[in-house]
């Protein structure tokens, strides 16, 4: 009897819960979200509630706003905050070998991810139960239908098992939780809005088949009243808030029911994504440390290289990609020699994947899209935006911090290379990441010039979307500011962060939160200033480095009177952030690096006999004493 | 690089404390390596070990007390030092998607050597690693001995007076560590000064000639190996060995003015004797054993093995 109940104990779930409370950061985070979420409710509520403070009659039925928004920020919450609470979820026992132990237990591969995954939902639903309090608060004022609560909770839990499960599956299949991390957050991407971004640039005719298909499933009998927003219904199949937008209007059971059945695609890639992560446990358990970037290049060069060997190319070599041993700075050389994201060979590459694309898609949309504005190009910048802080995320905190996991800093320090120096060769490699990046951006924001030029010809759209020049200088200087500035936050916390997992995660979160900000800072200053008129602190915008460039590519600078000012502010404000990066990561450089420091940054090299110094004669002692 | 050899210690460690977020890990050391000397460096774990090494390296700063290398306070002479230092951590700190061969280059270049002169050296300390052949294997390839004679080979790259080698034979089968062990030897005999710390105390003892024990941030003992393995025997202890057995022999000894104690061993035949040198001699004791019939095989200094020597001084208790 005793053994059985044993073998009901969850043993693994009560550790992943036990070692979960043990954690301070637990419970920072907890705060963080509860105070940021009752301040965003708290802004809501005060946004819509204090006009109608002096008549509490007239506040009856306004529950329905609060409890809106309270669902739509649980599902903000989801979707950024449950992929990074999951995605280490069986990474961190590969990398702490301890997944083999857990295997060679009594344990089931089944039993291990349902604990693991139950572990993190239970951790991701104390932050949900955070919004009870306003949920009763928000049902007792009114205007809340039963079906609209069930609808909220019902789509809140399955996008938790979507996500959580997306989550499982990408940590059962890396091996590091970096590689999880950055998985989970594109797949998730990709499962929520892929499909309407192919439909929006018509990817390989995918629009048109979606509209053919919606066309066949409105001819089915029972089912043609279901499809009324058209394409859309089948482009977010996956995306739980659009359902409960979509049926939380309509009373009854009838939109429960509705919203049961919409709800089968995200029970079934929650399912789906299980299973696989099931799949890959052991499978992939022990994962050999291979680096992840360069077999990707690898597999590319041989793709490459059979695309290369026809008839007309025969194999020609347009760069010798020898690898000479370096001259006077290894640091540098290694940077942009021995690793994947510096190497010549794999950084065009990378061009290439990127570049051929965004010219065929340019190509596109210019023949397609008579508007000054075009939104398959602004979303095709935000995802290079997005890829390029992804890579210099990931490359940038490495430099340090990847030396420091790896052990091979400390004899790295004991050589006479000064720190600033050190700082310098390690950045060379990317430095050349940031010029191949910046080539597809500087595509993208060249087209668009264009185009805002082709239609300031024409006189079309309005004054601030056809302002081609302010446009184009905006962009420029946005890229170079922002490409060095993020090159040296992102160098800055992996110097500051000793594990490199970690580094990566919180530069990812740093840089979300940073564009963030402006929003997060907003709500508490509206809820203690009610008064405050939103135009007053338009300009609160440009603390969050990404407000620019979402403003600049959809011209929206009516509330500023003019693109220029905006620009200025902008490029001022991100020029200082760029030097105070500069500046904390070239002071005290050799503290933070964790040796002592001195003043000279002159690079030691020694003449060949000087006696100062280390004096190697043509023979050393070495070879002498041999 | 052989500098002039002078009276001043290499390193000079005086009162030297350091504390990590309120742990004390040293708490006034103080203790000198001589030049040309195998100095071993011994404690249990958390005894502060680490800690010194990399205050020693440049690493750390002091937060008391005066380090000196080479006649250089480590604060203030940083440079000079990383000149003349070559650390070992107690991992292998190699760059593994690298060659041997562009793994030292890397290493030469860091110390500014010029290209023609790095080429020379390195294929120097490839020879004398015995590593040679495996210039052009990728180090992710090599074993844990191989990899460990390629950390040393870039120790040397720099032609380092003095060699900072903190647990250089940990993970190492016998037959590496004996190598190892050999090619620590040869460097010493070349000159070189070695600061090592480690846990394998037999070896130690045979190689160092010098050895500071540190426990618990408080050196316990600092001295040379032979001092350390007669420490605390107030008179001289020898075994004799003998050919056969003597009837009475220990008796007829202890007669004898000055012969404290006669114990037979573990050992058959042979015998434990202890005695007061103020009032007799080895000279007296042998002559001795030879009038009372004793055939002596061997006869020699009874030392403390240095694995009882590091009992006494260190506490008991897992830290």
């Amino acid at each position: 009897m005793k053994r059985r109940l044993l073998q009901f104990g969850l043993p693994l779930l009560s550790k992943e819960l036990t070692e979960m409370a043990n954690r301070r950061r637990t419970y920072i985070i907890r705060t963080i979200y509860a105070l940021l979420f009752l301040g965003c409710v708290g802004f809501i509520y005060m946004d819509s509630m204090v006009p109608q403070m002096s008549n509490p009659l007239a506040m009856l039925g306004r529950g329905r706003e609060i409890f809106q928004a309270m669902v739509f920020l649980q599902f903000v919450a989801i979707y950024l905050l449950l992929p990074a609470i999951t995605c280490g979820v069986i990474t961190q026992e590969k990398e702490r070998n301890s997944l083999g132990l857990l295997l060679i237990t009594r344990l089931s591969p089944s039993t291990i991810i349902l604990e693991k995954y139950l572990g993190r939902l239970i951790s991701m639903l104390t932050f949900l139960m955070l919004g009870l309090p306003i949920l009763a608060f928000a049902y007792s004022l009114g205007g809340v239908s039963p079906a609209m609560f069930i609808n909220g909770l019902w789509l809140l839990i399955l996008a938790m098992f979507q996500i959580a499960a997306l989550g499982v599956l990408c940590s059962s299949f890396f091996r590091t939780t970096v590689a999880a991390f950055i998985a989970t957050y594109l797949l998730g991407f990709l499962l929520l809005f892929g499909s309407a971004i192919a439909s929006e640039l018509n990817l390989l005719f995918y629009g048109d088949i979606i509209r053919a298909l919606n066309k066949v499933v409105n001819q089915i009998p029972g089912f043609n009243n279901n499809f009324s927003r058209g394409s859309m219904d089948l482009e977010f199949l996956f995306f739980a808030p659009y359902w409960f937008d979509r049926f939380s209007w309509t009373p009854g059971s009838n939109s429960v029911v509705k919203t049961l059945i919409f709800s089968l695609p995200i029970l079934l890639s929650t399912l789906v994504s299980l299973m696989f992560a099931h799949y890959f446990l052991v499978r992939r358990a022990f994962l050999p440390a291979n680096n992840f970037l360069l077999n990707l290049f690898k597999s590319l060069d041989r793709l490459f290289s059979s695309i290369n060997n026809n008839r007309v190319t025969r194999g020609i070599v347009l760069v010798n990609d020898y690898v000479h041993l370096p001259e006077s700075k290894p640091i540098a050389w290694r940077e942009t020699s021995k690793k994947s994201l510096g190497t010549f060979r794999y950084l065009f590459r990378i061009l290439v994947l990127l570049e051929v694309p965004i010219l065929f898609l340019c190509i596109i949309i210019a023949t397609s899209n008579p508007e000054p504005i075009v939104p398959g190009a602004v979303i095709l910048l935000w995802i290079i935006w997005g890829l390029t802080v992804l890579f210099l995320a990931v490359s940038a905190t490495s430099l340090i911090a990847g030396e420091r996991s790896h052990e091979t800093l400390d004899v790295l320090l004991t050589t006479p290379i000064s720190g600033s120096e050190l700082l310098d060769q390690k950045i060379a490699g990317v430095k050349r990441l940031c010029m191949v990046l910046l080539i597809p951006l500087l595509t993208i924001v060249l087209f668009e010039a264009w185009w805002k030029w082709e239609n300031s010809q024409m006189n079309r759209g309005n004054q601030y979307e056809s302002q081609w020049l302010a446009y184009l200088i905006g962009s420029l200087l946005t890229l170079g500011i922002y490409l060095p500035m993020l090159v040296y936050l992102f160098c800055w916390i992996g110097m500051k962060i000793k594990s490199q997992t970690k580094a990566i995660l919180a530069a990812l979160g740093g840089i979300i939160a940073w564009c963030l900000l402006p929003f997060i800072l907003a709500f508490p200053l509206f809820i203690l200033i009610p008064r405050l008129n939103t135009d007053s602190l338009i300009y609160g915008l440009f603390l969050g480095p990404a407000s620019y460039v979402v403003l600049n590519e959809i011209a929206e600078f009516h509330e500023f009177g003019s693109t220029w000012v905006p620009l200025v502010l902008n490029a001022m404000i991100y020029g200082g952030f760029l030097l105070l990066f500069r500046t904390l990561c070239r002071n005290h450089i050799d503290e933070n690096l964790g040796r002592l420091g001195y003043d000279n940054n002159s690079y030691y090299r020694p003449d060949i006999d000087s006696v100062e110094g280390i004096s190697f004669d043509q023979q050393s002692q070495l070879s002498s004493d041999i | 690089m052989n500098h002039p050899i002078n009276n001043q210690p290499v390193i000079d460690i005086q009162n030297v404390s350091h504390s990590f977020k309120g742990h004390r890990a040293l708490q006034g050391i103080s203790f000198q390596v001589q030049p040309q000397s195998l100095h071993g460096f011994v404690g249990p774990n958390g005894a502060g070990k680490t800690t010194t090494l990399k205050i020693i390296c440049t690493l750390l700063r002091p937060q008391g007390g005066k380090v000196e290398v080479f006649g250089h306070n480590v604060q203030s002479a940083v440079k000079e030092i990383r000149k003349r230092i070559g650390f070992m951590p107690d991992h292998f700190s190699t760059y593994r998607q690298m060659t041997v061969f562009e793994y030292l280059d890397f290493f030469g270049a860091a110390y500014g050597l010029g290209v023609d002169q790095r080429n020379q050296v390195i294929n120097d300390v490839l020879t004398l690693t015995d590593m040679d052949g495996r210039k052009d294997s990728l180090i992710s390839g090599l074993s844990r001995g191989m990899q460990q004679r390629v950390s040393l080979a870039r120790v040397l790259v720099n032609d380092p007076d003095l060699l900072l080698l903190d647990e250089p034979a940990s993970g190492l089968d016998p037959r590496a560590r004996i190598e190892l062990m050999e090619i620590l030897q040869e460097l010493k005999r070349m000159g070189k000064t070695i600061f090592i710390s480690s846990h394998i105390l037999s070896e130690l003892a045979e190689l160092c000639d010098s050895v500071t024990i540190i426990d618990r941030g408080l050196v316990k003992y600092s001295g040379s190996m032979d001092g350390l393995l007669t420490h605390e025997q107030e008179h001289p202890v020898y075994k004799v060995m003998l050919e056969a057995e003597v009837e009475g022999l220990i008796d007829s000894l202890l007669r004898e003015p000055g012969i404290l104690k006669v114990e037979p061993t573990e050992k058959p035949r042979e015998l434990r004797i202890m005695f007061d040198v103020t009032l007799t001699n080895t000279g007296n004791l042998l002559s001795k054993i030879i009038e009372s019939n004793g055939t002596i095989e061997s006869f020699q200094r009874d030392k403390k093995h240095l694995n009882q020597a590091f009992l006494d001084l260190t506490e008991q208790g897992v830290r």
